[in-house]
Order: structure tokens, then C-alpha cells, then sequence
């Protein structure tokens, strides 16, 4: 009985730990126990890399040996900088693919680390040691498993060929040449090393990709999809219908007649690139199928089904990866793929709600671009868009901001009546019609001018200009209700558009504004959402150093996020003082504790440099909040932007018990004149109400020293606790 | 300025300072405000000797060698942290040096009254030898931290009051002076003798100044401070011009004429200021709590 009990239990369990993507989507998450990399005393890893290397007769050890400490170091940063994925799904399901790859060489798959890293770039990395990153963006693009595959073939031949290391190597000779040569010469010759490379990865790596039952072809389509990576997973034709009701039809001039071809570049110039162009690795491999059996090779031999499941986690995960970096056409256009294959997901429902919500803000300029953000210069012109995503830019490009923020309500408040336990959507809703209030829209604006209700709406609006007495609100749904009856000759496509709410739902009623000009205007229109508050009476002390604290609060209690340290001589040749840089950060994370000990200050730690192996759950909470902060230095971080990913926000604020974050560091640098500059930073960040609430940087013409670092960390730590 | 004004000015700095406590932020290094400590303050001596009998130049002193000389001064102060800016302190710094009598004096000294007049005229143009001073300065000072800095670290400027009080004494086997002396009633010139009365052989003098500097405060091991930058006393300073003259006291006093019973009056004051007109120091301090 046992026999047959366990298996069932063990499949149960595998169909519990998969997603209902039906239903909703639940962002990717570590688990498990964490890798040596996380506890490792990274010292001691580079001096027994080192130590190793010194015993082998190799050339170049000097350069070498720097390398060891810079990669990893590198592989450390990327490890626990919050976007890699460890023992998630995706992550389990790239080892399972190559566990088959190397299923006959299974020394090799033993020294490779494979990771998922939460990136929309389209691409993959290798390290030495092994370690390979494998983005969310590339494998949310790929057609297949065996592309997939593929590419881990191509990466495992990087490692097996040491590209990395042999590629600085070459680099930093070129560097140290002083020859009569300028930089695009010393440029055009490290590409064209780097191509080589990559050429021979792509050989090397299609020759452990044909020992596989993979079929050959879709080494070939790979190539396909680095050529199209820079247009959206799925090409679906965007159909205005989406955002269409009974009440509601979108005019035809807001959409094009027909969208652009999509552009073949496939043979630029790859000069001064480190790849070949794609038209020439390309045709490198179809060189290489030729001739070649591909009978009863697959496409995938993990599994098909879960190739799909798997691809459509990452093309979730892709979205609030958009959202992120505040590329809200393109997590719009990617939740609309996704809403066509689950239409009742939740997840996707709510992209899109922050989408539509989000252009409405940026329509009123309540968000901005700079030069930090991912868009500098805001969304982009529909000319600069290829195929169907032009036609949801285009529709972008052309509603006034007025009309977007209509559709908007009409989009977020019918999918909050769909989930209404959403409390997100929810708040995207209340925050519309905040904002509707504000453009000094309200019911009047949708009463049709019909021959027989023209005498009751212009008394209506009669009264509104002269505002004596507005109409009340009543008197202006029974209006609509009762135009109803007769024969429109008001032509604007909006007139109708919350008909069916007007007549039948209090709520909607309840909360849409009578008219905008009789309305009260909140100082920010969506105060209700929290993440984009703007308390108007905060009282905010700057001074002239550029530091400023506002004193509505008295903190506490903040949690720490990973004190960074850092030290650059530039008299040295590695300018980047690594070892002495990791040394200096464990004192500081020692002295920043101790200064805020002896206040009595609360300080909880939050820094993946700081855990055990059992501590994932450290880790992901630590990639929550570092998403928040990406999202948040997207633009100026003193911005007003409001924040999307906040969904765990408020999970993180009760278990931590505080709202408050910190973060501090320390640059130390000296020129090659022997100049030294100290620069001191630390930052409050109300989490909560998307606030900086402190802010100190100073610059000191001295060296690091210790007093200096105690000095500034306590100052920090009283003026938190001490308002003034 | 009567003590009266004094007081109130004191009173008023006072106030500053506790109003500004009162709205401090961080105050003291990691909340240590007390320190003790002492120092030494140095300058060279350059015009006047110092208390080795030498100078830089010579000019005007005793040692002709050109060694380097230096004045030394030695301080203990206490110093407290009153805000995140400020802080209040006291020091009382202690020297012993001599004047080198470079200073003439007229060749003629002595009054005529009637018949009973007398006068001495001197061979020498000033004593010979040197009188010691031992000087004691009291200062009541504040240091002002600069916008990055919390006191007591870092860079700051410092300024306050002072009194000076010196005490000079002289020995009348070491300094002395020839001349004869005149009686007008006989007219009798005495025969060449040894003058060694320069009024009492100790004298006090007191002086109120005020003293500006700037420095920089480090700390060691968070409890040990190390102090260095340069002080000036005001009124010392602008002096200079005067003091490095020929004859300095006459610039400043024209009228007034040296002889040899205000001798050490005329010129103690020159010698005080030298040794604080400017000077650099090093303080170790301890941070107490």
C-alpha cells in the first residue's frame, strides 16, 4: 500500500509546488538551502585560488591572480544582489536541463552552478568557476527547451575553454599597451578576440549539444531569437477590442492602420561588437547540422509541458521586471500576450491595472524620466517600435491624458469588481478617481447631448458655470439614466463608457466625482494608494550641504540594508582595492552596529553577506526590497515616482517591524597625485509612504579614519532618534 | 571695558552656548563630551629669546648663534562638548622664559626737583644679563566645528578671552648696569658704579587679550584625542608691526620713557607677547565621559 501512497504523495506534492497560472501568479522566490557562496569566506576562496595557481607553470600569473579576486568577488555580487534565483523553479528546471546535457559527463556538471537571474535582458553569462547566469528575459524569449538548451551548451563551452579568464587576460595586455594606437584600434581588437571566442563557443558548444537527443535544427532557431530579442516574447496583433466594452468603442483613429515591419539586421556591422553578427553564428551552425541525422531528436526532454509552465513563469516574472524599471508599455504589452492565454489571472489583471494606472500619472507628469531611468526620454515614439507592439503605442502616443485616465478607471474598476479581495487593484482604483477629480472631469462630462436631455444638461452646466448651486449628483445619474431612452446625436466615443455602472453600481457612483471643479482636489489625486503619498504639509529641513531630515518623525528602529564599503586607488594598477574594501565593510557593519547600540537605536541587519545557509527566506526578503529600491533609483531617488512592486511591502513592514530603511556607505578614494576623499552617504527610506525621510552625503578631504567613521555613523543614528 | 561689561559679555556667550546645547544633535564623539588633556604650544623666537637665552636671528638678544630657539608653552585644559558644534572650554597654559634686555634705556634717568634732584647717567645702552618670567594665561574659549563635523572631532575654529598674568624676577647679580650718579646740589658725579636696582626683584603684571585659532581634533581608539593647529592672541599679533621696530616701546608709547625702575615694566609686555603672538600646538586629551 506504502508502495503506491508515497508516489501519490510525491506527485501531490509536485502539483502543489506548481502554479495555478489560471488563476494567478505568485513572484519567484528562493528556496532551499543556500550555496557555499553565500557563507564562504570569500578571502580565503581568492587566496586558495591563487595559492592554486601559483603551483601550476602557468604564463601571466600577476594578471591572473587578479582576475581570481575580480571574478569572484563579481560572482559573489551577482550571487546575493537580490536578482538571482536560487532552488526556484526556473533555477531547478535549467539544472534539470543540464543534468541532460551532461548526463555523460557528470564530473563537469558537478563544478557548474547554474542560476536564474531576475533580468528582462535577453542573454546569459559565464563565469569561471562554473558559475552561469541565465536571465528571465532570455528564457521567457526561447521557442523551445532544446534552444535553451543550446544556449547552456554554448555557455558550458565558455567555462570549459576558460573564455573568461583568457579574454581578461588579453583585455588587460591591451590595456597596458602604449603603442601609437587609439582606443577604437585597442576596442576593434579585444571585439574581435571576443568574437572569436564566441565563435568557437558556438562550435564547441554545438558539439555537446548533438551528443544530446535534442534536435539539432533548434540550435539554429536560437540564433533566431538573439536576432528578434529586442521585440517583445510573443508577436500578437494588439486588438483595441481588449480594452473595449458594450459601452465602450475605441475611435479608429487612435489606432494605426497597419504596424511596421520588423527591421533585419542580422548582418550589421559587428566591427566593434564582441559577438558576431547573428546572420554569420548563425550560419556557422547550420554548417555544422549539415550532414547530420537529426532522427529522433526533440525538442524537449525534460518535458514539453514543462518547458511551457516554465517559460510562462519567467513571462510573468518579465513583467514585474518591466514594471521595475518603469517600462510600462512593454510590461503592458507583455501582460496583454499573457491576459490572451489566462484570462482570469489575477496577476496579469493587476499588470495591467498598474500599466494603465501608471501612463495616467505619467500623462498628468506626476511620473518623470531622467537620465538614470531605463527610458531617459519617457515612453517612446510609436515610429521607434517594429510589428503589433507599435499599434499599443501608438494608442499610448495619441489618448489625451484625460481620455487614458477615463479608460484607465473603466479598465482598473472593472477588474477590481472581478477581484474585488484585490487590494491592490483596489487602490489603483480609489487613486483613478482621485485623479479624475483632478482633471476636473466628473458625471456631467458623460451626459449625452440628445435633442431631448440637451435642455436638462445645459441647465446643468448652466448652473456649474455659474456656480451658484452645482446639479446635484443625483439629478445628473438620473439624467444619464434616462437619456438612455432616446436617440444620441453626441458623437464622443467616452459619452457611454460607465453607462452600465451609472445605472446599476453604487459603488462606482458613490465614488465617481459629481464634476471636477466642484471637487477637492487632494495635492496629490492618489493619496489613497500608498506607495505614491505626497504629504504636502511635511515639514522638511534642508540645509546647505545638501542634507535634509524631516522632522514629522522620530525613528527608532530601521532595518539595515547591507552597508557598503569601498576603496579605489588609482595609483595602483587595480584600482579597485577589493580584499581591503571587504575588510573595511565587516568594520563597518561592526561600528555601524555599535553606534547605533550605544543610543539604544533598534537595528535589524538585512545583508545576504550576513546569512546561513538556512536563511532564504533573509535572501528573499532582501530582493524584495532591493527591487523596490531599483524601481526607486530609477529616477532621481528624491523623485515622487510612485512604486509598484509593493505587493510585499507590507508583508516585510510587520515582520520587521518597521518601515524604515537604511542605507549607508563609504567611498574611499585616492587619486594618482595622492588626493584622498572620504564620501560618507546614509539614507531613511520610508518604505511604507515611498519617502526619503534622510539624507546625509558628505565629502571629507582626508583618508577613512576610523574616528571619522564613528563620528558620522553616531551623528546619523542621534539625529534619527533626536528630532530636532 | 569695566568688569561689569565683561561679565555680561560672558554672560551673553554663555547663553549662546546653552541655547545652542539645547538644540544640539549629536553631541560629543559617540556621546563622550568631557575631555581632559594637555598640550604644548610652540612658536619660534624669533625677535626675543626664549628661555634658553637664544634667538633665530639674535637681533636683539643675548645668543648671536643663529641656533634654532623656540618658546615653549605648556597647557592643561578641559573641554566640553556643549552641542554637536560647539564646544565650552578652559585652559590655563603655563611658560618660563627671559627677557634677553635688548631693550635700552635712556642714557639719562632720574628727576630734577629743585636742589634735591639727582641723576644717573648710564654707560651701558641696557642691563646686562636677563630676568626670567614665568607666565600664566588663563582662557576662557569655545571651539566652533565645521558643518561635517561633530565635536569633538574634526576641524574647527576656536576663540576666547584670555588673561594673561605674568610674574618677572631678576637677579641683581645677573642683571645689572653701569653708570655714576649725578647730585645736582653738589654737582657731583659719583664715581662709576654697579646699578642692580630695577625696583623689586619680583613683579607681576596682568593683561587680558583674546585668542583666535583653528585646528583639527583626532581620535584614537575612541576614548584618546590628538589636537594640533595654531593659535594667536589678537592684541599680540597686531602688534607686530611695532615689535619688530628698532625700538619698539618707544612706537607703542612714545611717550613713555624706560628707565630703569619701569624698566621690567616697559618690557615685560613686549617679551608676553612674543611668546603668544602665534603659535602651533599639540594636545593629547582623553575623553572621559
Amino acid at each position: 500500500m506504502i508502495k503506491f501512497i508515497i508516489p501519490f504523495v510525491m506527485l501531490s506534492g509536485l502539483a502543489i509546488s506548481q502554479q495555478n497560472l489560471k488563476d494567478n501568479f505568485v513572484p519567484l522566490k528562493s528556496s532551499g538551502t543556500l550555496p557555499d557562496v553565500f557563507t564562504q569566506n570569500i578571502r580565503n576562496v581568492i587566496q586558495k585560488d591563487i595559492s592554486d595557481l601559483n603551483k601550476n607553470h602557468e604564463n601571466d600569473k600577476y594578471i591572473k591572480s587578479n582576475y581570481l579576486t575580480e571574478a569572484n568577488y563579481e560572482i559573489e555580487k551577482i550571487v546575493k544582489s537580490g536578482n538571482t534565483l536560487i532552488n526556484d523553479e526556473v533555477t531547478v528546471y535549467l539544472n534539470k536541463v543540464a543534468d541532460v546535457i551532461l548526463k555523460n559527463n557528470p564530473t563537469l556538471r558537478n563544478e557548474l552552478h547554474i542560476y536564474t537571474l531576475k533580468s528582462p535582458v535577453v542573454n546569459a553569462y559565464s563565469y569561471d568557476k562554473g558559475y552561469m547566469f541565465i536571465d528571465i528575459g532570455l528564457i521567457a524569449q526561447v521557442e523551445t527547451e532544446a534552444q535553451l538548451a543550446y544556449i547552456l551548451c554554448h555557455e558550458i563551452s565558455h567555462y570549459t575553454k576558460k573564455h573568461h579568464i583568457e579574454g581578461y587576460v588579453k583585455n588587460k595586455k591591451l590595456d597596458r599597451q602604449n603603442y601609437d594606437r587609439n582606443g577604437d584600434d585597442k576596442l576593434i581588437e579585444k571585439c574581435q578576440y571576443s568574437k572569436e571566442k564566441e565563435s568557437e563557443a558556438d562550435v564547441e558548444g554545438f558539439r555537446l549539444f548533438e551528443q544530446t537527443d535534442y534536435n539539432l535544427k533548434q540550435a539554429e532557431k536560437a540564433f533566431d531569437v538573439l536576432q528578434y530579442a529586442h521585440l517583445p516574447f510573443e508577436l500578437v496583433e494588439f486588438k483595441k477590442s481588449f480594452f473595449e466594452t458594450e459601452y465602450l468603442k475605441l475611435p479608429n483613429g487612435y489606432f494605426l492602420k497597419e504596424v511596421s515591419s520588423i527591421r533585419n539586421n542580422s548582418n550589421e556591422d559587428d566591427t566593434k561588437l564582441t559577438h558576431p553578427n547573428t546572420a554569420k553564428r548563425k550560419q556557422t551552425v547550420v554548417d555544422l547540422i549539415a550532414n547530420r541525422s537529426n532522427a529522433g531528436k526533440v525538442n524537449a526532454l525534460v518535458g514539453q509541458s514543462q518547458f511551457e509552465y516554465i517559460r510562462d513563469l519567467t513571462r510573468m516574472e518579465l513583467c514585474r521586471l518591466y514594471l521595475k524599471r518603469r517600462d510600462y508599455p512593454n510590461a503592458l504589452y507583455a501582460a496583454y500576450v499573457l491576459a490572451n492565454k489566462y484570462p482570469n489571472n489575477q496577476y496579469v489583471a493587476e499588470v495591467i491595472s498598474k500599466c494603465m494606472y501608471a501612463i495616467s500619472l505619467y500623462g498628468k507628469g506626476s511620473i518623470r524620466y531622467n537620465s538614470d531611468s531605463y527610458l531617459e526620454n519617457g515612453i517612446p515614439s510609436h515610429s521607434d517600435i517594429e510589428s503589433y507592439p507599435q499599434q499599443l503605442y501608438h494608442f499610448i502616443n495619441k489618448v489625451p491624458s484625460n481620455e487614458w485616465t477615463m479608460l484607465s478607471l473603466n479598465y482598473v474598476y472593472r477588474t477590481h469588481k472581478k477581484f474585488p479581495s484585490n487590494q491592490n487593484i483596489n487602490a489603483y482604483s480609489d487613486s483613478l478617481f482621485k485623479l479624475v477629480s483632478q482633471v476636473n472631469w466628473g458625471i456631467v462630462d458623460f451626459v449625452r447631448l440628445s435633442k431631448k436631455t440637451e435642455v436638462v444638461t445645459e441647465t446643468a452646466k448652466d448652473t456649474l458655470a455659474t456656480a451658484a448651486e452645482p446639479a446635484s449628483k443625483t439629478d445628473l445619474i438620473a439624467s444619464i439614466q434616462k437619456e438612455n431612452n432616446f436617440k444620441s446625436y453626441d458623437t464622443a466615443y467616452y459619452k457611454e463608457m460607465y453607462l452600465d455602472l451609472f445605472m446599476n453600481d453604487k459603488e462606482f457612483i458613490g465614488k465617481f466625482p459629481a464634476n471636477g471643479s466642484s471637487t477637492t482636489s487632494s495635492s496629490s489625486g492618489f493619496s489613497s494608494y500608498s506607495t505614491s503619498s505626497k504629504s504636502s504639509d511635511s515639514k522638511t529641513k534642508k540645509s546647505k550641504k545638501g542634507e535634509y531630515i524631516k522632522t514629522e518623525d522620530k525613528i527608532q528602529k530601521v532595518l539595515l540594508l547591507e552597508p557598503f564599503y569601498l576603496k579605489i586607488d588609482e595609483s595602483k594598477e587595480e584600482e579597485f582595492q577589493y580584499f581591503s574594501s571587504d575588510k573595511k565593510q565587516e568594520n563597518y557593519i561592526v561600528t555601524v552596529n555599535n553606534c547605533a547600540q550605544k543610543q539604544n537605536f533598534e537595528l535589524v541587519t538585512l545583508d545576504p553577506g550576513l546569512v546561513t545557509s538556512s536563511d532564504v527566506d533573509k535572501v528573499n526578503d532582501y530582493s524584495v526590497i532591493n527591487d523596490w529600491f531599483s524601481e526607486k533609483f530609477d529616477a532621481d531617488s528624491d523623485d515622487k515616482n510612485p512604486i509598484f512592486n509593493t505587493n510585499e511591502i507590507d508583508n516585510l513592514v510587520g515582520k520587521y517591524g518597521t518601515q524604515y530603511v537604511f542605507k549607508t556607505g563609504i567611498v574611499n578614494y585616492k587619486s594618482r597625485s595622492g588626493k584622498k576623499r572620504t564620501y560618507y552617504y546614509a539614507f531613511v527610506y520610508d518604505i511604507k509612504k515611498n519617502e526619503m525621510i534622510y539624507k546625509k552625503f558628505e565629502t571629507f578631504r582626508d583618508k577613512d579614519s576610523k574616528d571619522l567613521i564613528n563620528a558620522k555613523v553616531y551623528q546619523t543614528f542621534y539625529e534619527l532618534k533626536h528630532k530636532k | 571695558m569695566t568688569t561689569k561689561q565683561r561679565l555680561h559679555l560672558i554672560v551673553f556667550i554663555l547663553f549662546l552656548v546653552l541655547s545652542s546645547s539645547y538644540l544640539a544633535q549629536s553631541t560629543g564623539f559617540m556621546g563622550t563630551r568631557l575631555q581632559i588633556g594637555y598640550g604644548l604650544h610652540a612658536s619660534p623666537a624669533l625677535i626675543g629669546s626664549n628661555a634658553n637665552n637664544e634667538s633665530i636671528f639674535g637681533n636683539h638678544g643675548s645668543a648671536t648663534t643663529g641656533e634654532a630657539a623656540f618658546n615653549t608653552i605648556h597647557e592643561g585644559f578641559l573641554e566640553f562638548a556643549a552641542s554637536s558644534k560647539w564646544m565650552i572650554c578652559f585652559s590655563a597654559r603655563y611658560y618660563k622664559t627671559t627677557n634677553d634686555n635688548s631693550k635700552a634705556f635712556n642714557n639719562n634717568s632720574g628727576s630734577y626737583s629743585g636742589y634735591n634732584a639727582n641723576q644717573i647717567d648710564f654707560y651701558d645702552r641696557n642691563p646686562s644679563g636677563y630676568y626670567t618670567m614665568q607666565g600664566l594665561t588663563y582662557t576662557l574659549y569655545f571651539k566652533y566645528f565645521g558643518s561635517r563635523y561633530v565635536a569633538p572631532w574634526g576641524r574647527y575654529v576656536m576663540f576666547g578671552p584670555t588673561l594673561n598674568t605674568v610674574k618677572a624676577t631678576y637677579d641683581p647679580t645677573i642683571m645689572k648696569a653701569r653708570g655714576r650718579y649725578y647730585d645736582q646740589n653738589s654737582y657731583y658725579y659719583s664715581t662709576d658704579t654697579t646699578i642692580t636696582n630695577f625696583g623689586p626683584t619680583t613683579q607681576k603684571f596682568k593683561g587680558l587679550n583674546f585668542m583666535l585659532g583653528f585646528g583639527r581634533s583626532r581620535i584614537v581608539g575612541n576614548r584618546v584625542t590628538i589636537d594640533y593647529g595654531v593659535n594667536v592672541q589678537f592684541f599680540s599679533a597686531l602688534s607686530t608691526i611695532f615689535d619688530i621696530g628698532e625700538n619698539p616701546a618707544n612706537l607703542i608709547d612714545r611717550k613713555a620713557e624706560v628707565n630703569e625702575s619701569n624698566y621690567i615694566e616697559r618690557t615685560v609686555r613686549y617679551r608676553v607677547r612674543g611668546v603668544n603672538r602665534l603659535n602651533v600646538f599639540l594636545k593629547i586629551g582623553v575623553l572621559l565621559f
